[in-house]
């Protein structure tokens, strides 16, 4: 019979042993390098834009992975180091960038698009997603496998609990951005904008924007520790990051039409230097940063509901939803070029190029970002995501698994 | 060494009365019972406090305002804590976290083990030893891991019904039989004889046992509701409730060493 001093050894094993082996030795899945798309729209201003090239001729399928799975609900994947993130319907996958080869599968029901974010607390950082219940951090590292089992992949979960049906947001729509170690999110189908701690999942915050009865916030996007925020009341709000208080609302001008429609409901903003873009139905507004009073406006008399816009280099690019895609001068409200493209999606800017995609048409398509001539048009796997853009290479979601594409060898 | 037990009371115990008769007589003549475990609360309801407001993620206890009902029950005396840190959360933490979120573990079980050993032995009459402590300790840790550690493999997460179900009924029944060992620790000081003895002494009175289980679990659900002074209360009251129980219990059914 063993003593009480060897099954207190034993016992001591048992705690220690587990923290031992995630302290002492690496994480089975080592997430080195810095997060370079860490997030749906590339960084917390929601700029949709890169320095980084990404293929400038018309690229080849350099992989194609997971591709028994469906990667075409919750948005792109996130690139952290040399491992790419991405959530199916089913699962959590993290893969070699260069490969494609598989470096975890966790199995989990998630339904918004992912992000990374710091955890200083912790080893690696937290990869933030939501299911029914709210979000959830999961360790981006994949936390320890066991056959089947998994231990220390689900770090926290909120009570920022979504309200309605099932779908947590709609293909392709982010809800979530994260900054210093803080994500904050619009929780899908409330009037609620939250701050949630990264290391802890704790709700840091909660605003309310308009009455109960108005559901619909869009995802928030962050500068200099000045959250903003759109609603489909028409409304604009700029809210301190650390506290949740709002510094000034104001509302959408309506368009001076006859017509009962007024089109101003608006979508995801984008914050630059100069301002606050907030592109609408018919039309793209610049707001100030200090009160929110209007610069300008380009009305395109589009009808594009749930696309943001991308900003890069001065200039502001987005679809109408009718035929085309749009350049415009971040300073002035002029029109640089105006080239034909239909669907309405959020583009992509990388080094002078614009990436677009649409969720309905397996096609990938790029235009100079300068001039707005079309470069190159390719087919692609059904239902893409948005695509991310690192050193040459192109990544997206689709229907049948995870694609790489570069320039052709 | 035994005492006699009930010292202090104004009048004599029968022992052949259930244990839950003479659970409230206990408890009027001796209220200093409850002060081990008020102590042990007031350090839940601190930690607690602290772990609200540190980087570590802990999980915040589902309670009836949210319409989810639980059985607060983790086998042995104990109170509802309000904010748990689970084994997924403290794997992958930097040392310095690592090493805080560690102690306030450690520190936790240590003064529900204090307070455990205290209660019962004064209920038993016999004096506790560093020995018993210890024993209560390793008992109280390994139920704590083991009900961590299932609750962190994900696959235990999203179990159908119809498989999470007899494995409830299993916890259900082991718990039952397990019962006794947190007071037979107190005697015989060693948990796996405790544990033998605990599996021998329950046979026959799983209902009883299971009722008391209920009552245990469900009071604590409700001081759940309570997310800053329940923790407190809840040790306070439900523990040395459960404690004194389980003293009574040994007391009743146990033989001599």
């Amino acid at each position: 019979m063993p003593s009480r001093r060897q099954l207190l050894a034993g016992s001591g094993i048992t705690l220690a042993g587990g923290v031992a082996s995630g302290y002492a030795g690496r994480w089975p899945i080592p997430l080195d390098g810095a997060a370079k798309w860490p997030m749906a729209r590339h960084d917390p201003a929601c700029t949709g834009a890169t320095n980084e090239p990404g293929p400038k001729s018309e690229p080849e399928i350099r992989w194609q992975a997971e591709a028994e799975s469906n990667f075409d609900r919750a948005g792109p994947p996130m690139l952290v180091g040399d491992t790419l993130i991405a959530t199916s319907d089913r699962s959590v996958v993290a893969l070699d960038r260069q490969t494609g080869d598989r470096r975890y599968k966790r199995t989990g029901t998630y339904r918004m698009n992912p992000l990374l974010a710091q955890a200083e607390a912790y080893r690696s950082d937290v990869l933030v997603t939501g299911n029914q219940s709210g979000f959830v951090g999961l360790a981006a590292s994949g936390g320890f496998s066991l056959g089947e089992l998994t231990i220390s992949h689900e770090r926290w979960q909120t009570p920022a609990k979504p309200s309605g049906g099932w779908a947590f947001t709609a293909a392709g729509q982010a809800s979530a951005v994260a900054s210093d170690g803080t994500i904050y999110a619009s929780v899908p189908n409330t009037n609620r904008l939250v701050a949630i701690d990264a290391n802890s999942g704790r709700v840091e915050w909660t605003y309310r924007v308009g009455s109960e009865d108005y559901r619909g916030v869009n995802r928030p996007v962050i500068r200099d520790e000045t959250v903003y925020a759109t609603s489909t009341v028409n409304q604009v709000v700029a809210l301190d990051a650390a506290t949740g208080t709002r510094k000034w609302q104001v509302d959408i001008e309506p368009l001076q039409r006859e017509d009962s429609l007024q089109y101003t409901v608006p979508n995801a903003p984008t914050v630059t230097a100069e301002g606050i873009v907030v592109p609408t139905e018919r039309f793209v507004d610049l707001r100030s940063l200090d009160d929110g009073s209007r610069k300008w406006r380009y009305v395109h008399d589009g009808t594009s509901a749930k696309r943001s816009a991308a900003v890069a280099d001065g200039t502001v690019i987005l679809t109408d939803d009718e035929e085309s895609l749009y350049g415009i001068s971040l300073d002035s409200g002029e029109r640089l070029w105006q080239s034909e493209y239909g669907p309405d999606t959020a583009p992509v800017v990388a080094d002078g190029v614009v990436y677009l995609s649409y969720y309905w048409l397996p096609e990938l398509h790029a235009f100079d970002a300068t001039t707005g001539e079309p470069l190159w048009k390719i087919e692609i796997p059904n239902s893409p995501t948005q695509p991310i853009v690192d050193d040459g290479k192109l990544y997206l979601g689709t229907w049948e698994g995870i694609l790489a594409l570069g320039e052709q060898r | 060494m035994r005492r006699e037990p009930g010292v202090g009371a104004e009048s004599p115990v029968d022992h052949r009365t259930k244990p839950r008769h003479r659970l409230l007589s206990e408890l009027r003549s001796q209220p200093q019972l409850f002060l081990p475990f008020l102590v042990a609360g007031l350090v839940t309801s601190l930690l607690g406090w602290l772990h609200r407001r540190d980087p570590i993620a802990t999980v915040s206890s589902r309670t009836l305002a949210d319409g989810h009902i639980s059985l607060e029950y983790i086998g042995f005396p104990a109170g509802v804590r309000g904010t748990t840190l689970s084994v997924e959360s403290v794997l992958g933490l930097k040392l310095p976290f690592l090493a805080w979120g560690i102690s306030a573990y450690i520190l936790l079980l240590a003064v529900h083990a204090i307070a455990g050993t205290v209660v019962i032995a004064r209920v038993l009459g016999v004096e506790p030893t560093r020995r018993t402590v210890g024993s209560f300790f390793l008992y109280v840790a390994c139920i704590d891991l083991i009900y961590r550690g299932f609750g962190s493999i994900q696959g235990f997460q999203n179990m159908p019904v119809v498989i999470g179900l007899p494995i409830l009924v299993v916890w259900i029944y082991v718990s039952v039989r397990l019962f006794a060992v947190p007071g037979l620790i107190v005697t015989r000081e060693s948990v796996t004889e405790a544990v033998q003895e605990s599996w021998r002494l329950t046979q026959g009175y799983g209902w009883p046992l299971f009722g008391v289980i209920l009552g245990l679990g469900l009071t604590n659900a409700v001081f759940a509701l309570f997310s800053v002074v329940g923790p407190a209360l809840s040790t306070a009251l439900v523990g040395s409730v459960h404690a004194v129980y389980l003293g009574l219990f040994v007391d009743q059914f146990a033989s001599p060493d």
